[in-house]
């Protein structure tokens, strides 16, 4: 297996996929290159599960194609999944199989059982192998997964809500192991709720909505298209502040002054606070939550 | 598409470490009850008996229930086996691959397990594939042990020629509905749906061949289980309804795999339709949700058996022809003066109709057991519920089921009756002759409920006893069961209308029993912690 920095593991175009009359996914453009951990946002029903099971082969496209590695997600299944790991949101297990049979039966299908890394994975989310899986919890019920999923040497992590059903230290544990594959060089494609989580693993994001990727680039680059929140206190009151492009929810209490400002508006209204001797200052730049909601609430936004 | 088979071999490994339990236990009672069945035939009945029988069965209401009376010149204990049992084996048989099939098919994707199997390097048809090679196995491991074992017990006249066909045909047809339910997998979105219309197919081919024996030989050839009964196990042997069934399984196995690769995970080819967004006034109480959940259920078995009420009645007309051409059936019918051919008739359809509504009665009494288990139950009882008006809900729909399953039945055979032979019954007779049956039926669901209650892990043994008193009831009539065992089953106190007459006292135990298991069961329920 030849490698090369920087080429594209994950390649989408215009993929399109309808259920009958309902369409879920409506020209979805998404590429994933190397070595990348790549946020997928969106709320339920944006499409995130669909455009991963359309990249696992298990659903074919309408129209568009969706390739990893270089291959095609429908036509190459097989040969794409012995590369790839993957967690569902939804993990459910055969009720009268124990945990360690699952994860075996999961790294058999593989080809490759790696016990020691099983073993050390087990220890590390605290997975009691021996238990029926209809003993398990739901976050026990994803461990299973999660553990099958890291201890093989895939070189793609497809992730889809894996840790909705994990405590907080167990999510910690998976962002490590996260962090590891990422070290590694693998790719992960992770959909997640929890944008926290987001925030500390991903590379780049990429928010989907209605079938569509709205919003797509590095953390840094989403936030240009944003606002910054900021607080002034200022010796003289601010006069004609409203009158700037690019300032919204404008609130004054007690001389404080607080607003929030396009990214790109921000020199023109720094020259213009100057003048009115600035006594304190506080900028908050945008959370992925602001983008997040800015792009979900229907109301809201620009 | 490369690699759509990839591996198989291992999800044949699943299936059949998942099934350690389950298929094992399928088969020996299916063995043990063929085979035992030849054992007592065999000691049971002298030839001039079996001569007896023979005519006695050749009738049409007979042959539309058992299929045609073949060897009857010569009525051998393995004609006598072939021709009145290897249906009824079969039959069982496709249930086992039907319930098979779809729970390593359809259930698994609809629990989203499949989702993960086809993440892994496994292909497209693999898991389907995987359930093919386990149906295969087990089917070869039956047919073998059923030809092994019918030949062992050396019964006269049960030869090795018989018994290897008898096992041969057991294989080809359990492969056939399951390839029938694999299908049916790839087109319906749910299991309920696989096994349901399964299951229609089974009916409808049971119907196809009872119509077909009687007057039209081709639609019984197009059945496969008419088309199997012309195999003439231990007269004729022929091989030839075998070969062709096998040939059927491999068409409809293939139609299965080609489904299956061409669509998405999770999805049905026959559509669903959207259900409604508000739940309506009625549904939203415990009583409600409960109706709600068995609705489906008991709309279809009232349709069921309104239309088998009607296919069995609709055969009156053909049955007082064959008397007037029958000295030894006219004699047979004079021994019981003051009844007309109907009503004897209708006396033995009555008592098979009340076994057929034990199913979904036995569904609707069980209901809350299966939702316990898929955890449902505990959110019903988190909200206001008090615990006991919980299961007696479905108690009090099973009870309320029952007489409505009853009515169906009854008015089914009436309107058939009064269109092929007007004036050849009543409706009131036909309504106390249904009705007598319902303290049985009672019974039954008072011991689902009082398992419900108190040994939930065990209360499928209830269908165990429901299979038990088919038997004794269903083969009571061929065979001379003794007392004792018949009075094992509730229904063995029951008086057939009008050969019988109504009898209050066993009637009003029974109800007794039934209202004492219910209760029982109640108090139980509200006491026990819940249970997976």
């Amino acid at each position: 297996m030849t490698k090369k920095i920087g080429s594209e593991t994950v390649k989408i175009n215009n993929l399109t996929k309808r259920f009958g009359s309902f369409t879920a996914l409506n020209g979805v453009n998404l590429t994933i290159t190397e070595g990348e951990v790549f946020g997928l946002i969106g709320p339920n029903g944006a499409g995130k599960t669909t455009t991963i099971r359309t990249l696992l082969g298990i659903l074919q496209a309408t129209s568009g194609n969706a390739s990893v590695f270089g291959m095609d997600a429908w036509k190459d299944a097989v040969e794409i999944h012995k590369r790839i790991a993957y967690v569902p949101g939804d993990v459910n297990l055969w009720p009268n199989l124990t945990g360690g049979e699952v994860i075996d039966l999961f790294l058999g299908l593989r080809g490759k059982h790696e016990k020691i890394r099983r073993d050390k994975l087990l220890k590390a989310f605290d997975l009691d192998p021996t238990k029926k899986c209809r003993t398990y919890s739901k976050g026990n019920r994803q461990k299973v997964a999660l553990i099958a999923a890291f201890a093989s040497d895939a070189d793609l992590f497809i992730l889809d809500e894996p840790t909705s059903g994990l405590d907080p230290l167990m999510e910690r544990i998976f962002q490590e192991c996260v962090l590891e594959q990422k070290n590694k060089g693998k790719g992960v494609l992770l959909s997640s709720h929890i944008l926290s989580e987001v925030e500390r693993l991903c590379d780049r994001v990429g928010i989907i909505r209605e079938g569509k990727i709205v919003e797509t680039g590095t953390l840094d680059e989403l936030r240009h298209l944003t606002r910054i929140t900021m607080s002034i206190e200022t010796e003289r009151p601010i006069t004609d502040i409203a009158q700037i492009a690019g300032i919204h929810d404008l609130m004054e209490d007690q001389g404080i002054v607080s607003f929030q400002v396009d990214a790109d508006e921000m020199a023109n209204v720094v020259s213009h606070i100057a003048r009115f001797k600035v006594k304190k200052i506080e900028s908050n730049p945008p959370k992925l939550e602001d983008l997040f909601m800015r792009h979900y609430d229907i109301n809201g936004g620009a | 598409m490369r690699g759509s088979f990839d591996n198989s071999l291992n999800l044949t490994k699943l299936i059949i470490k998942r099934e350690r339990l389950m298929t094992p236990l399928w088969i020996i009672m299916l063995v043990l009850f063929s085979v035992g069945i030849a054992v007592g035939m065999g000691d049971m009945f002298p030839a001039e008996a079996r001569q007896a029988l023979a005519e006695t069965l050749n009738n049409p209401a007979m042959v539309a229930m058992m299929g045609p009376i073949f060897g009857a010149d010569n009525f051998t204990i393995g004609a006598m086996y072939g021709t009145l049992m290897m249906l009824w084996i079969v039959m069982t048989v496709a249930v086992m691959n039907i319930f098979f099939i779809v729970r390593h098919t359809r259930a698994d994707e609809e629990r989203g397990r499949v989702e993960v199997i086809r993440s892994l390097p496994t292909g497209r048809i693999a898991n389907l594939n995987a359930a093919v090679i386990s149906a295969v196995a087990i089917n070869a491991v039956l047919g073998l042990l059923t030809s092994f074992c019918l030949y062992i017990i050396n019964v006269e006249t049960i030869d090795l020629a018989g018994s290897l066909l008898s096992g041969a045909a057991v294989f080809a047809s359990g492969l056939l509905f399951a390839a029938i339910a694999a299908v049916f997998s790839q087109l319906s979105a749910s299991s309920r749906g696989a096994v349901g219309y399964s299951f229609l197919a089974l009916g409808v081919f049971y119907m196809m061949r009872a119509a077909g024996d009687i007057n039209a030989e081709i639609l019984s050839l197009l059945s496969p289980l008419g088309l199997v009964q012309r195999s003439q196990f231990f007269i004729e042997n022929n091989w030839l309804p075998t070969i062709v069934i096998l040939i059927q399984a491999a068409a409809v196995f293939a139609i299965a795999y080609t489904l299956n690769a061409k669509r998405d995970l999770g999805q049905g080819i026959l559509p669903a339709r959207p259900g409604r967004s508000e739940a309506s006034k009625m549904m939203r109480s415990q009583f409600g949700l409960s109706f709600r959940l068995v609705k489906n259920t008991l709309i279809t078995w009232l349709i069921v058996m309104f239309l088998l009420g009607a296919s069995y009645g609709s055969i009156m007309g053909d049955i007082d022809t064959f008397v007037s051409e029958s000295e030894f059936y006219q004699a047979l019918i004079g021994a019981v003066e003051g009844f007309s051919t109907a009503e004897m008739f209708t006396s033995m359809v009555n008592s098979i109709m009340a076994l057929m509504a034990m199913i979904p009665l036995l569904i609707i009494a069980l209901k809350l057991r299966s939702e316990e288990k898929e955890h449902r139950a505990e959110v019903v009882l988190s909200g206001v519920v008090p615990r006991i008006n919980h299961l007696a809900g479905y108690a009090i729909l099973a009870f309320i089921a029952s007489l409505l399953l009853q009515l169906a039945t009854a008015l089914g055979l009436f309107l058939a009756i009064e269109a092929v032979l007007p004036g050849g019954t009543t409706l009131g007779f036909l309504l106390r002759a249904n009705l007598v049956y319902l303290p049985a039926l009672w019974v039954k669901i008072g011991i689902a409920i009082l398992l419900t209650g108190l040994l939930p892990k065990i209360t499928s043994v209830v269908w165990g006893y429901f299979a038990f008193s088919f038997f004794t009831v269903f083969l009571g009539r061929i065979l001379n069961l003794p007392n004792w065992i018949a009075n094992l089953s509730p229904f063995a106190f029951i008086p057939e209308l009008p050969v019988d007459s109504i009898n209050y006292a066993p009637l009003t135990v029974l109800t007794v029993i039934a209202v004492v298991l219910t209760a029982a069961g109640l108090v139980f329920y509200r006491k026990r912690d819940m249970d997976y």
